[in-house]
């Protein structure tokens, strides 16, 4: 039997929808375990710490101190309010790092008239290369606040100083912008009590847009109306809060978020702090410290807490959403390029077998998968190759099982933290839930794809952010270190 | 099976899915509203109830059937609410109305149970009400870290001597965080725990008195010089740097001797913890030997002798003036950047 070139066609179509409709079964069925082990991890965590006495720590002489590092660039219209917010963490033995990275408007000065900063002349030991120092200063204030001022050399840059600017045992990574509730910090703080081991742990990151926030905290917490931030809502429940937890069971988190993340200071200056020329900096420290760790038969763990809650405003415009998940997207790649040698390698136990493989088959080649799936389909129907049932079945398997997982997680933060109150809240959740396949994920893949293309050009620029600020509704336009920063 | 037949199972599973997920996060807020609705209120006239209780030497039956009416649930979180807030004859009856409400035989029997986290509620209410001498000490020895460790922070009340020596046990458990909590409630039981703890660090060595000495310090009572000083002998390097750390809290002229020893230990850390110690207790005589550590292929070694120097006034300045100009860059180095700190580092704290 011999075959034109419209039979092949059709066949070859044919046998890719199939494959890339299995490779999403066992995605979206991976997926469902990672929710799974979530909902396990969450028993355990919340049997652990319901009715544990946080506060004694407060008043405890031999608890770990911890430094926040606070990277600022042009932020005079926010800083002082952040760096209160910041300051009125409750723990015991805190330390709090601006670091002011050349900023071109008035950051300093409000830093210095504000805090009553005082120059200082410390002797610290540089054992990372950064940009140049150009003062130090301490408040005379609030003796536990020190700020840096150096020529702008990016987030990553920042984030070295601070590193050996501070003095804590524990190195609280955030951007200036992120609201973090009082008691994060005493919840964080419990897996380094736990375990030597632990290098690094992450916090939830959730989405302040749409709640109402005051005096740097969020009052009550609601999803917002717009449809845009609405999704990002659903995602950060779905893949930053459960998919994160997910992985403390099934061999660990490679992603700490940079808005929020907690780790060992001597763990990460051994190992030469940030990277520089990488746009996912946050991810890349993690990767390099859990494979530093095998390497050395050392700690190795990170591990992902879901009470400590920072609060942090999501793009609101498709542009900046867009440069967002595409420089996401290209931090993610370079990472994945840079430790390639983890993947299917049994020297790095689970991380290379298991957490490696999976950022690499499914977080980096999804867009790409889900792309081809998408235009063959198309093709495939309008050529006739591919009957509706098949389509319809395609669908179901992609996104009907995507959207009966959102909801999955929903329910789990519903149970565990209930923090959207009222029918409207619920509504709107849900609506948000049913149609982000539509539209919205599509786009995503379109960014993420264009985030593949941009790093296989090998661009590294970060794009500038827009944000509305917690209080005000008027639209500030500024280019911050913090958002500089991949999730 | 055809495609359609897959399709109608997989859209039945989907919505059968969907739709049990979206009845648990309704229905939960639902569950949620009602029982705030329902128990709220009870809640409000139960504590009103228990403050009025909690102020007479006799718990008035009205205000003991307003507690009673709570579910053991609501109970439990009014009390565990309550009373860490409260101390002496208040916490006392309030404890007595606990066990009038039958909580302390269900804190009991959850201290007996085979799962975990029933021990960890049981030993966490016994910690907030008081009580549990029967039940808690075994509990020390439990397979669970979290437990061992509520054990600990129960501790604290109870400073008898068996408690303490199962405190100073936990120091060296190989879990952090009943290390920590063990640290934290020897620290807070204060002088009562010195004697034991000396004759703990007697007679223990290595990783095992590292927590000890840590607490050890902290109290930094005189009768610990005796123990740090075989300690700054010890085997592991970060036992005779924390040794060093000891005698420089406990002050006095006996331990400096030994201090300037460590001067030339093996281990950088030893070093500049022995320097450390020397400029906190301003051992003058020590100068010499401090500006030598200035030489030192270690920047921590050179940075806590450059800082001892400056502690030690003035004969600690005529040293650091001198290596400015030495032949070893590294100390003319730190011996400069000591000199250079402006007086508001002191003022501020140093880094």
């Amino acid at each position: 039997m011999t075959l034109d070139w419209s039979q092949l066609a059709a066949l070859v179509l044919v046998r890719l929808e199939w494959t890339i409709f299995i490779y999403f079964l066992l995605v979206n069925s991976f997926y469902a375990l990672l929710l799974l082990s979530a909902a396990w991890e969450m028993l355990k965590h919340t049997r652990e710490v319901r009715g544990a006495s946080r506060w004694r720590i407060l008043g405890c002489r031999t608890a770990p101190s911890i430094s926040i590092l606070a990277p600022a660039h042009n932020e005079a219209a926010t800083i002082k309010d952040s760096i209160h917010s910041i300051l009125s963490l409750s723990y015991p033995s805190l330390e709090v790092v601006v670091v002011n990275d050349g900023s071109k408007d008035e950051t300093l000065t409000v830093l210095t008239e504000h805090f009553t900063l005082v120059p200082i002349h410390p002797i610290y030991r540089r054992q990372i290369v950064t940009k140049p120092i150009r003062g130090l200063y301490r408040s005379r204030s609030h003796p536990n606040l020190l700020v840096v001022d150096k020529e702008n050399g990016g987030k990553a840059d920042a984030l070295n100083v601070g590193l050996q600017m501070a003095t804590g045992d524990l190195v609280c990574a955030i951007d200036a912008d992120t609201l973090i509730e009082p008691d994060s910090l005493l919840r964080m703080v419990r897996p380094f009590l736990l375990s030597e081991d632990v290098l690094a742990a992450g916090g939830t990151i959730r989405v302040v847009n749409g709640s109402q926030v005051r005096g740097g905290r969020v009052v009550i917490p609601h999803p917002p109306r717009q449809p845009l931030a609405g999704f990002q809502v659903v995602e950060y429940i779905r893949a930053f809060l459960f998919g994160r937890l997910g992985w403390n069971r099934l061999g660990g988190n490679l992603i700490i978020s940079g808005a929020f993340g907690l780790f060992r200071r001597e763990a990460v200056i051994a190992i030469g702090g940030y990277a520089h020329d990488t746009v996912g900096e946050d991810m890349e420290l993690v990767c390099r410290l859990r494979r530093q760790g095998y390497e050395g038969k050392g700690p190795q763990r990170v591990d992902f807490i879901p009470d400590p809650v920072a609060w942090t405003e999501v793009p609101g415009s498709w542009r900046v959403l867009g440069r967002q998940r595409d420089r996401w997207h290209r931090g993610l790649a370079d990472t994945l390029w840079r430790h390639r040698r983890l993947v299917f390698n049994p020297r790095y136990g689970a991380m290379g077998l298991v957490v490696y493989p999976y950022f690499f088959f499914v977080e980096l080649l999804a867009p790409v998968v889900e792309a081809l799936g998408l235009c063959g389909l198309l093709a495939g129907l309008l050529t006739g190759a591919i009957n509706l049932p098949f389509a319809l079945l395609f669908f179901l398997v992609v996104y009907g099982y995507g959207v009966a997982l959102s909801t999955f997680s929903l329910v789990l933060d519903e149970i565990n933290f209930h923090r959207y109150g009222g029918l409207v809240d619920r509504l709107l959740l849900v609506l948000w839930t049913v149609l982000e396949p539509f539209g919205y994920r599509q786009l995503t893949v379109f960014w993420r794809l264009r985030g593949l293309v941009k790093f296989w050009r090998g661009r590294k620029d970060w794009g500038a952010m827009e944000r509305r600020g917690f209080h005000s509704p008027e639209k500030s336009s500024t280019t911050l270190a913090s958002d500089r920063v991949g999730g | 099976m055809d495609l359609t037949t897959i399709l109608a199972w997989v859209l039945r599973g989907e919505i059968i899915l969907l739709v049990a997920f979206l009845l648990l996060f309704f229905g939960h807020g639902v569950w949620l509203a009602w029982y705030r609705r329902r128990s709220y209120p009870l809640l409000v006239l139960a504590r009103q109830a228990l403050v009025t209780a909690l102020e007479a030497e006799e718990i008035p039956n009205a205000e003991r059937n307003q507690v009673a009416a709570l579910s053991v649930r609501l109970q439990i979180r009014m009390f565990v609410s309550i009373a860490p807030s409260l101390g002496g004859v208040q916490r006392q009856r309030l404890a007595a109305l606990a066990r009038e409400m039958n909580l302390t035989t269900r804190a009991t029997a959850r201290c007996r149970s085979r799962f975990w986290w029933r021990r960890l509620q049981g030993a966490r209410l016994f910690t907030l009400l008081g009580g549990g001498h029967s039940v808690m000490p075994p509990l020390f020895r439990d397979r669970h870290p979290a437990v061992r460790a509520q054990v600990a922070e129960w501790a604290i009340d109870y400073p008898s001597a068996v408690n303490i020596d199962s405190l100073l046990s936990l120091l060296s458990d190989p879990i952090g965080l009943c290390r920590f909590t063990a640290q934290d409630s020897l620290l807070r039981m204060g002088n009562v725990v010195i004697e034991p703890l000396v004759h703990y660090l007697a007679y223990h060595s290595g990783r095992e008195v590292e927590a000890a000495v840590q607490v050890a310090e902290g109290l930094a009572d005189p009768r610990f010089l005796a123990p740090a000083l075989v300690l700054c002998r010890d085997e592991s390097p970060r036992v005779r740097a924390l040794a060093a750390t000891l005698l420089g809290a406990l002050g006095g002229s006996e331990g400096v001797e030994v201090l300037t020893s460590l001067l030339t230990d093996a281990s950088p850390e030893v070093r500049a913890a022995a320097a450390r110690t020397l400029g906190k207790v301003r051992h003058w005589p020590a100068a010499a030997r401090l500006a030598g550590l200035l030489r030192d292929q270690t920047w921590i070694a050179r940075q806590a002798a450059g800082l001892a120097l400056r502690s030690l006034g003035a004969p600690g300045y005529l040293f650091l003036r001198r290596f400015c100009t030495d032949s070893d860059q590294f100390a003319a180095d730190m011996a400069k950047q000591v000199l250079d700190l402006p007086e508001e580092m002191e003022l501020a704290g140093s880094l």
